[in-house]
């Protein structure tokens, strides 16, 4: 006997079926036990389903592909890399100009909660951090706990970005070529919306080769950092984001 | 009261470079992109991966979508593919499971985390249930009845005929409620009419 396993699906759902098929299908149930016994099992297993509630999504969930499309750019690569370079120049200069005031009145003045937020925190002297220049090489194999870890070991404090030897030129020592591809692999993923990369991990998430940068960002030109954001991506593929985590400052 | 814009016109928006128009489609998509990777994959960790790699496919194929299926459908099948490259990638790398697990999930019982649907008894049979039963079975159960497609959308998911999603769908329920034991439950009302062999 052959069991019209297409049409229990329906039938079960106790939704419309064609009455030709309603029919038959009931003449077939009337004399199968298989059928009704996974009937029966099948609609215990709907119920249960149904009370299966939704879980609250992390927040951080679409955060690199919103970054990436904040990054975008219809321009030729060429010219969006250009483009890159001075929005990373300018961030630099605005963020060691204004980080040093944060806690001062003037900051104060600011209305916006993610300012307050940071002004809150941020009673010491803010720490003053370096463009990376160098990749450091680690043995840790990374999975998202620990990202997410790495991103919280910045929070709460406040940061200055020191214009390193280079100046305000982001571009690598023409000499660390190594630092210079890993650098652009990781700018690929982020396409120019991650902020100023003061780290540069070449180190492994769950078992994959992998580069971590770790980003200062701020909410937009001239207004201090508030946030610190890890990407991970594959050294073996720039455009596979591994995982991410971000933490307020 | 102004309605918030379908899905078509954010993606609209989008192309023709309104970044935050992509924002509010992520916002929007986001509890149940997550929620269908964590049934399909029974892990909370995995599934942030593939629900983060689904977000990011959608960005980058976002202007090849033709628009000859709902975005949502097409979104289903990225999220579905993510969540099967997941499981794909953590087959090749079992020693990051726990010992013993293997690639069977089969052998596990519940969710690794905290889980607000594990707060009632019947919940957690079915959440684990879920992780007991063959993947094109337990795909189709979660497209049908968690993310509540149709049997037509849920073969455009799959890319199968709609027959077969439906047969899936029985199959898998049968196996899930198998899984979670009520077989026993209700033989005792199927046995007076048992003699018949399948």
């Amino acid at each position: 006997m052959t069991h019209p396993d297409d049409l229990l699906a329906a039938y079960e759902d106790g939704g419309a079926l064609p009455d030709g098929e309603r029919a038959a299908l009931e003449r077939h149930l009337a004399t199968c036990a298989r059928c009704r016994e996974e009937v029966a099992l099948a609609q215990g297993a709907r119920r249960a389903l149904a009370g299966v509630p939704d879980v609250e999504a992390p927040a951080t969930i679409g955060q690199t592909a919103i970054a990436r499309a904040g990054g975008r750019s219809r321009a030729p690569t060429w010219y969006r890399w250009v483009g890159v370079a001075a929005g990373v120049a300018a961030a630099i200069v605005a963020l060691a100009l204004l980080l040093p005031n944060v806690g001062s009145k003037g900051a104060a003045q600011r209305a916006e909660p993610a300012a307050a937020a940071a002004e809150a925190t941020a009673t010491g002297p803010p720490t003053t951090v370096s463009a990376a220049t160098g990749i450091e090489h680690q043995g840790t194999n990374y999975d998202a706990m620990s990202v997410a870890e790495l991103a919280r070991s910045y929070g709460g404090r406040a940061y200055a970005v020191s214009l390193s030897a280079g100046g305000q030129d982001q571009t690598p020592a023409p000499q660390d070529s190594a630092f210079s591809s890993a650098s652009t692999c990781l700018g690929q993923a982020a396409a120019g919306g991650q902020g100023v990369l003061i780290r540069l991990v070449d180190a492994r998430f769950q078992g994959t080769p992998a580069f971590l940068g770790v980003y200062l960002t701020s909410p937009g030109a001239g207004q201090p950092a508030n946030a610190v954001r890890v990407l991970v991506v594959r050294k073996d593929d720039c455009s596979q984001v591994l995982s991410s985590a971000w933490a307020k400052l | 009261m102004q309605h918030p814009p379908p899905d078509d016109e954010l993606i609209r928006r989008f192309l023709a470079g309104d970044t935050d128009a992509f924002t509010r489609l992520v916002e929007r998509h986001r509890q149940r992109v997550y929620n269908l990777c964590l049934r399909l994959l029974g892990d909370a960790d995995d599934a942030a991966d593939a629900a983060q790699d689904t977000f990011v496919s959608v960005f980058t194929k976002l202007d090849r979508f033709r628009g000859d299926a709902a975005f949502t459908t097409w979104m289903h099948r990225i999220a579905v593919n993510a969540c099967y490259d997941v499981t794909r990638r953590r087959r090749r790398q079992p020693m990051l499971r726990l010992a013993g697990d293997g690639d069977a999930p089969v052998e596990e019982t519940g969710s690794p985390v905290p889980d607000p649907a594990d707060e009632l008894a019947g919940t957690r049979d079915v959440v684990a249930a879920l992780r007991a039963i063959p993947e094109e079975f337990r795909t189709a159960v979660v497209l049908a009845d968690l993310q509540d497609l149709s049997y037509e959308e849920a073969a455009k998911v799959l890319d199968v005929p709609i027959g077969t999603v439906k047969s899936r769908v029985h199959r898998g329920r049968v196996a899930l409620a198998r899984a979670m034991g009520l077989e026993s439950r209700e033989h005792d009302r199927a046995a007076g009419a048992s003699q018949e062999q399948a």
